[in-house]
């Protein structure tokens, strides 16, 4: 197990160290930089800008060196003094203009996640226990039209229905008069009743899609013969479902948990947009149209991060899960 | 015979409701268990010897239901403490009974034909056997955990205490088979199922498993009841011995009676397709007509007439055979032993060969 642990972290660092290349690279991508989004800007509002004015300006924010030696100075910030840069459109440190927000998009990630599994294991269970009942009709449904809705139409759809029927008001994750208040109880129970929506917008697809995996394999597993076997020594229905079944048909819901964190940590920005919430989201948006590759490559850097964490989590699960795995694929 | 039977099954109907029609998977079966008895129940694939089996328990896999019939059993422990003259019908019972569920693993054990499936691939051998213990024994996870590694030690697993930790992948086909039997020997039933045990493990294994339900047989004088489709292994194991066909007994007695003087031309059919060491040697084997018919579509009549060699027309076809006593043990179900032989039906109504009705 130990052996088993310690092979996924050096992968995970690994793939870490090959993403930072990869997000460096994927930045610097589109034509462009900063000092032509700068000048463009500037040339709008009446500013006359030469060529030379542009030249200089990419001086000054180093932006003339070679991409690889602009990577290694940057890389080189964030592991050693953990310093991400400036960002260029606010002239601020980078960990300053995200800071605050990247916990906010670590709370709704986080909640999206219990979202699903804590919905999608028992419907998945009940669903396959009852097959074609009313019940499992019902959230085959449910679980189809969760797959087919695009998530900012079900964001403006919940948003409506939570302004209209509940009263609350519109987007965020407070109410205004807890947005500059301090941390209370109330103010805590205010965040809840906002962020139920964005979780639940992002939870959607991916509860949708672990009900039929959790369905799937349930109605594979407990017609196994070894369930039967287990029956025929006389273990109690329900105990039997539990133990057995369910344990093996989780073996797939957690060696898919990381991409599930994928999925709605790449859906998170869109969704923080429609809803206007104080998360990560819009400032990712905005900084990849001016191309403020410091704040763009370092958010893209830490979704990456996340998602990579998720799998070797769900890895690690897996592990635990089933002792096939931990014995590293032999026999 | 005087002796008070374990198991009387009585004309037992099972079948299949499918959407392709009804499968009539068993269709009127009797057998007769005694305590201590070894019977053997043979028959081709698809003959409903696996579902006769698995109606004991009642684990007949969807949509298969028991239609008719009795299944009389009589338990040896579940009324010990009430004095009552204890026998069950099996097949009344619906299948999440508490006292069903009482009666598995504790009074009738099974085991399977496949030993690479029977167990949780993701929890230890030994927690699945003490799972057997626990549920039927009053007993510490201890005690449970000392009784699991001498019934381990008991069915010839070496290092039997290391072994209670390993997860089935770690063991090999016949040593699953054997913790199997471990198992269904925890509770020491009177009664042990045995579905092919030994069809999907090789031959050197399948001899040293026979010979381990043997000894263990004579060792708890529990009955067994032994599904193959393996004369070969009949002959090692059984002391009587049923012949299946579509459903029906056809034929069942002593094994060796069956196996020198069998009956029922089905019988006679397969004996000869056993291919025996000097006597066959450099001949073909004798292979039984035709296959066993569509199971949508019975033949009329007895079942095994349009693949059988010493077959009536006009009679075969439309005569159900009646089970004859031949003597006190060997009883067989062919018109060919019935005392008053009926007349030719002048209109044969085979529907296989009859011109389909518009």
């Amino acid at each position: 197990m130990l052996r088993f642990l310690l092979e996924r972290f050096g992968l995970m660092i690994l793939m870490l160290a090959g993403l930072s290349v990869i997000v460096f690279i994927t930045i610097e991508l589109p034509p462009g930089d900063f000092a032509d989004r700068q000048a463009y800007r500037m040339k709008s509002t009446g500013v006359r800008v030469t060529e030379e004015d542009i030249v200089r300006m990419r001086q000054q924010m180093g932006l003339d060196r070679p991409w690889p030696q602009r990577y290694i100075t940057w890389i080189g910030n964030i592991v050693l003094y953990g310093n991400f840069g400036m960002s260029m459109s606010q002239h601020l440190p980078v960990t300053q203009v995200i800071g605050d927000r990247i916990g906010f998009t670590a709370l709704l990630a986080l909640t999206a996640l219990a979202f699903t599994y804590l919905l999608a294991i028992p419907i998945g269970i009940f669903s396959a226990v009852r097959q074609y009942s009313i019940g499992d009709y019902f959230f085959t449904f449910l679980g189809y039209i969760g797959m087919a809705t695009p998530s900012f139409l079900l964001a403006l759809v919940l948003l409506y229905f939570s302004v209209m029927v509940l009263g609350n008001n519109v987007g965020g994750l407070f109410s205004p008069q807890y947005a500059d208040a301090p941390w209370s109880l109330e103010k805590g129970l205010d965040l809840m009743n906002h962020l139920w929506i964005p979780a639940i917008v992002l939870a959607l697809a991916g509860t949708a899609f672990e009900i039929r995996t959790m369905r799937a394999t349930m109605l594979d597993e407990k017609n196994k013969l070894y369930v039967t076997a287990a029956r025929a020594r006389g273990m109690p229905e329900n105990k039997l479902l539990m133990k057995y079944p369910v344990r093996v048909a989780l073996n797939p819901i957690a060696s898919t948990s990381g991409w599930n964190l994928t999925a709605i940590i790449a859906g998170a920005p869109l969704v923080a947009f429609v809803l206007a919430l104080p998360d990560t989201g819009p400032i990712y948006l905005n900084s990849l149209l001016d191309q403020d590759i410091y704040l763009s490559g370092a958010m893209l850097l830490f979704y990456a991060a996340l998602t990579i964490l998720g799998t070797f989590l769900s890895d690690i699960l897996l592990a635990v899960l089933d002792p096939r795995v931990r014995a590293g694929g032999q026999g | 015979m005087t002796q008070t039977p374990l198991l009387e099954i009585k004309d037992l109907h099972i079948s299949f409701p499918l959407d392709e029609g009804t499968v009539q998977a068993v269709a009127g079966v009797n057998l007769t268990i005694y305590p201590g008895q070894v019977m053997g129940v043979v028959g081709e694939s698809g003959c409903g010897k696996s579902v006769t089996a698995q109606s004991l328990l009642r684990i007949i896999p969807p949509p298969g239901r028991i239609d008719a019939g009795q299944i009389l059993f009589r338990p040896s422990k579940l009324f010990k403490d009430t004095k009552g003259d204890g026998v069950v019908d099996l097949a009344a019972f619906k299948s999440n009974d508490e006292t069903l569920r009482r009666i598995r693993g504790n009074e009738i054990a099974m085991i399977f034909q496949e030993p690479m499936n029977s167990f949780s691939p993701v929890h230890t051998i030994g927690n699945q056997l003490m799972e057997a213990i626990l549920l039927h024994q009053k007993m510490t996870e201890k005690e449970a955990r000392a009784r699991g590694a001498e019934l381990l030690r008991l069915v010839g697993i070496s290092n039997a205490d290391a072994r209670m930790d390993n997860y089935p992948y770690q063991f090999s086909g016949g040593m699953r088979q054997r913790a199997m039997i471990a198992i269904a020997l925890s509770c020491t039933p009177s009664l042990l199922v045995a579905d092919e045990p030994t069809t999907a493990l090789d031959v050197t294994i399948q001899a040293q498993i026979l010979d381990l339900l043997r000894r263990l047989q004579q060792q708890f004088g529990m009955a067994i009841m032994f599904i193959t489709h393996n004369l070969g292994v009949i002959a090692q194991i059984a002391d009587h011995v049923a012949i299946m066909y579509l459903g029906q007994v056809v034929e069942q007695g002593p094994v060796r009676e069956i196996l020198r003087n069998p009956k029922h031309p089905y019988t006679m059919d397969l004996l000869r397709a056993v291919p025996r060491l000097g006597k066959t040697a450099g001949k073909r084997l004798v292979a039984i007509e035709g296959g066993i018919p569509s199971p949508f579509n019975r033949p009329t009549g007895c079942p095994f007439h349009p693949r059988c060699s010493k077959v009536i027309p006009g009679v075969c076809n439309t005569h159900i055979p009646q089970l004859v006593q031949l003597d006190e043990t060997h009883s067989v179900r062919c018109v060919l032993y019935e005392p008053k032989v009926p007349q030719p039906n002048p209109e044969p109504t085979d529907v296989r060969t009859a011109p389909a009705v518009a």
